[in-house]
């Protein structure tokens, strides 16, 4: 079975310390993505568990096994990489076949095995041609294919999709998370995008500054952000996240008052789609239109209130004019709050 | 959490464990050992015991090498020969500087003016020499320089021009040498100047052109001030390799001679160890010439230097 | 940039005066290896009855094929030694960090810079003491390491991808196969270039032989060309003038068959050392 532990697992470069004790247990079958900005850690954490780096402290433990100590062939484990790592002088029979002949496989099962392979992921007829002559997407899912044919306990994904271009990108997320489902290997993704996490994954884990900020499904990530990193991390167009001055009956944010029942927030945070238009609501934002961006079936209003700016998105095709006064409100419910260390406070609000 | 220790699959043995901790730290060593080993063997090693040797006595043969101190730095800075390899090398630095680090310049700029094609056919007749080896050179220029049955004499017998013997008269001997070495390395050199040319921005020669500027103001202004680090590089290079790559034709033709007129610093090392069998002068010699080594390369890392900062 | 007209017919005045130095005395030797005995005095630059009984002379003498077998031999090991001890040496430097990386690298780029008459009076003494004198041996192993060999291609392999290695890591390569397998046959063309330049080196190769060769069993084509001048041929430089012409056949014949690798290869030779 191919379940992943990490136990308090650190890496250093030098002083620097580029993860801070990780502690982590990915379920067998699990798809579990590792998500936050360039430099917080996700690749170097994934390839400990490759075992391409080595841990500083700490324990890696895959399959049931301590794998701390191993080398990364020795580890049961398929890896796809960024920029795929086809090997260029190899067609792709070749590229996919490489471990499988590393194993010392007789010819015959090699075939057999690659064949069934590059049916699932619809590369037959491509099996002779050299990774140069291939497409971005092809390539792509040659590298898929060459983690498939070995049937691995643990998928590791780096970062797979960043080189293709948006349209395909799309596609081939549907076409992972189905494959991933339908062969029930454990999977460890690691992606900067915050889009493809929350549409693949079963779980969540956001790093930051090579600390852990949250692990959970994405609805609870969403819903329920741990922290401000998170708030603002995961979701697009981001929260609206802003400084919260007490003033005695409640708060003041940017120009617009709250009375809230919940106290020492520092910070309160509203996402774009609980603004509604309107003035019934518990947080109500009076502002001027100063940008109006069409997403298609959504609009994307910005509100200036003379002291800071909201986001706002709008159903529909609202028509508004640059420089109109325009109030959107939100319910207390949709509120998130943080105190002055960024933590979340209170847990009775959004569901 | 059920601890996992319990429903582990059986540990991987010691062995392949520890195989895997240790193989990234002793395999480069292993990789390295037979190459490092053989150049501390044959180039570190014997730098080492030629200082040893500049302090004795000895022929290769006897027993005993008798200490003698710095006798052999003094002997050999008091001997003709060293004397005359001195003012030879400098002859040797001095002619190269024109001859083999001035001369590519303009052939390697104007080659590198001109369409491909063609400047690709220039190029690659001046390189063919770099690839022949010096004893050939030496021969062939031995015979051509030929007084008696070379084709340059009789070529020449007709006119009533007579060709002096150049490798065995002491005033032509060393420009002998130097005229032959040139043909030999001009190409290298030659492509040595077209390589730090390729590494200027040709933009800023289309912008000078729209200013208005000529042929000679690009040079003067653009090119040469580009090419200036190359061309000390090659100056500095050309210290050693000037009285290093002469040996071989030294060796064929001349041996040094005619009295002493050709032997520069390489070539009397070579001399006294080989020649009149004493180490200890050859050794001492050898001690003078790897301390101007160092030097030379001391500059020529500081040349490299400037030419990155100016790239 | 295209030249004035008067500055291109200086360029091309130069530069054919350039050719025509190099190019006419090569004419003039490969002219006269065609002559009979008696044109060799002869003021024309081309025979008027070319003959190749020159290149037969030569190539039915029995010492100059020992010396024709004696360079193939020593050249082929130094060049299989120089390719292998390079590739493993820089393989090591460029894919692994280990302590005393950066100083042991300097020791390669030390050697670099020094020229074997430096060190040839406690080599010469070794080979003798080693009872290598006069033997293959004595004139391959000294040479078997080239320092440049090994600095050129770490370049190139620093070069090549790193997750190429992570991934044949993962697939379950070890390090020689990871070498062997992938590296290598990406570095085609560098080692090519490689190869040519280590060739023509150890073919035109005179000092060491010079030293430690002293009869045929061991003397090559470069110093065997060399006893020719001084005994054999005498006036007969037509007989000379055909031996020089073979002798530089087969790195001219590599050159024009790899040429672009080559120039390039021999310039960053020249750059780095």
């Amino acid at each position: 079975m191919g379940e992943v532990s990490l136990r308090r697992v650190e890496k250093l470069f030098g002083d620097v310390t580029a993860v801070a004790a990780f502690d982590l247990d990915v379920r067998n079958g699990e798809f579990l993505a590792l998500v936050g900005p360039s430099g917080c850690g996700k690749t170097t954490t994934l390839r400990m568990i490759a075992g391409l780096e080595r841990v500083s402290a700490g324990e890696v433990w895959i399959a049931g096994q301590n794998v701390t100590g191993l080398r990364a062939r020795d580890r049961d484990i398929a890896m796809v990489f960024q920029n795929y790592a086809l090997y260029p002088h190899m067609s792709v029979r070749d590229n996919v076949g490489f471990a499988l002949r590393m194993q010392g496989l007789d010819r015959a099962a090699q075939d057999e095995k690659i064949a069934h392979a590059a049916g699932i992921m619809g590369l037959g007829a491509l099996l002779d041609r050299l990774p140069r002559e291939l497409s971005g997407g092809q390539r792509q899912r040659v590298a898929v294919c060459r983690a498939i044919v070995r049937d691995p306990a643990v998928f590791l994904f780096d970062e797979p999709l960043s080189n293709l271009d948006a349209q395909l990108r799309v596609s081939a997320r549907a076409e992972i998370r189905n494959l991933q489902s339908d062969l029930g290997v454990t999977t460890v993704y690691v992606t900067h995008d915050q889009v493809e996490a929350m549409s693949m994954a079963d779980r969540i884990v956001v790093m930051h500054e090579g600390r852990v900020q949250q692990v959970a499904d994405p609805i609870t990530l969403y819903e329920r952000p741990a922290n401000t990193f998170v708030a603002a991390f995961i979701g697009s167009p981001a929260m609206n996240l802003k400084e919260a001055q007490s003033n005695g009956a409640g708060y003041r944010l940017g120009a617009a008052h709250l009375a809230s029942p919940v106290p020492g927030a520092a910070r309160i945070g509203v996402r774009p789609e609980h603004l509604i238009p309107g003035e019934g609501g518990d947080l109500t934002v009076a502002g001027d239109v100063r940008l109006v961006e069409t997403l298609g079936g959504e609009t994307l209003v910005h509100l200036n209130d003379g002291e800071t700016v909201w986001q706002a998105r709008l159903p529909g095709h609202p028509r508004l004019a640059q420089g109109e006064r325009l109030s959107v409100g939100a319910q207390a419910e949709h509120l998130h709050f943080f105190d002055g260390t960024g933590a979340r406070l209170g847990g009775a609000h959004a569901a | 959490m059920v601890p996992l220790e319990t429903v582990s699959a059986p540990r991987p043995g010691p062995l392949r464990r520890l195989r895997a901790i240790r193989e990234e730290q002793v395999l480069p060593y292993v990789y390295l050992t037979p190459a490092l080993t053989l150049l501390g063997v044959f180039v570190y090693w014997p730098l080492l015991y030629t200082i040893y040797l500049s302090f004795v006595d000895w022929n290769f043969v006897e027993e005993t090498k008798t200490w003698v101190g710095l006798e052999n730095y003094s002997g050999i800075y008091h001997s003709t020969l060293f004397q005359d390899a001195a003012w030879n090398s400098l002859i040797y630095i001095a002619a190269s500087i024109p001859l083999k680090v001035l001369l590519p310049i303009p052939i390697a700029v104007f080659i590198w003016t001109m369409p491909r094609r063609i400047g690709d056919f220039y190029k690659t007749v001046v390189f063919l020499p770099t690839l022949l080896s010096f004893v050939v050179v030496a021969l062939a220029f031995s015979w051509l320089l030929n007084p008696i049955m070379g084709f340059v004499a009789e070529v020449g017998r007709p006119y009533g021009f007579r060709l002096p013997p150049i490798f065995t008269n002491a005033d032509l001997a060393i420009w002998g040498i130097l005229g032959l070495s040139t043909w030999k390395v001009i190409g290298f050199n030659t492509l040595l100047y077209l390589a730090g040319l390729a590494a200027i921005n040709r933009d800023y020669i289309e912008a000078m052109e729209i200013d208005g500027a000529g042929d000679w103001a690009i040079f003067r202004h653009l090119v040469w001030p580009l090419l200036t680090p190359t061309t000390f590089f090659v100056a500095i290079a050309t210290v050693i390799l000037s009285l290093n790559q002469v040996f071989t034709p030294i060796d064929v033709l001349t041996q040094g001679g005619p009295s002493n007129s050709t032997t520069n610093f390489f070539y009397m090392v070579y001399q006294y160890a080989f020649v009149t069998f004493n180490v200890g002068f050859g050794s001492a010699g050898t001690v003078m010439l790897f301390a101007l080594l160092i030097i030379v390369t001391f500059l020529k890392a500081k040349a490299i230097e400037k030419r990155v900062h100016y790239q | 940039m295209t030249l004035t007209r008067p500055w291109a017919v200086v360029a091309h005045t130069l530069c054919i005066a350039a050719c025509l130095a190099i190019l006419v005395p090569m004419l003039l030797v490969l002219g006269t290896s065609f002559k009979p005995y008696n044109e060799i005095f002869s003021p024309y630059p081309w025979p008027q009855n070319p003959t190749l009984s020159n290149y037969v002379a030569i190539l039915t003498d029995a010492d100059f094929l020992t010396y024709l077998w004696n360079s193939a031999g020593t050249t082929f090991f130094r060049v299989v030694g120089q390719l292998v001890f390079s590739v493993i040496t820089a393989y090591a430097f460029a894919r692994y960090e280990f302590r005393f990386r950066e100083p042991l690298f300097f020791v390669v780029l030390g050697a670099m810079m020094i020229p074997p008459q430096l060190t040839m009076i406690p080599n010469y003494i070794l080979i003798a003491n080693l009872g290598w004198f006069d033997t293959w041996t004595g004139i391959i192993v000294p040479n078997l390491v080239m320092p440049l060999g090994i600095f050129l291609l770490r370049q190139h392999m620093l070069a090549f991808p790193k997750e190429l290695f992570d991934a044949a890591e993962i697939d379950g390569a070890g390090s020689l196969k990871q070498l062997w397998l992938v590296l290598l046959p990406n570095l085609r063309p560098a080692l090519g270039a490689l190869t040519i330049v280590i060739f023509i080196e150890a073919w035109n190769e005179y000092f060491w032989p010079l030293l430690i060769s002293e009869s045929l069993a061991s003397e090559t084509l470069q110093i065997g060309l060399r006893k020719f001048l001084n005994e054999e041929t005498g006036d007969d430089f037509g007989r000379l003038m055909a031996g020089v012409v073979l002798v530089s056949l087969p790195s001219l014949a590599v050159f024009f068959a790899f040429q672009r690798q080559v120039l390039e290869t021999f310039v960053s030779s020249g750059l780095k050392g």
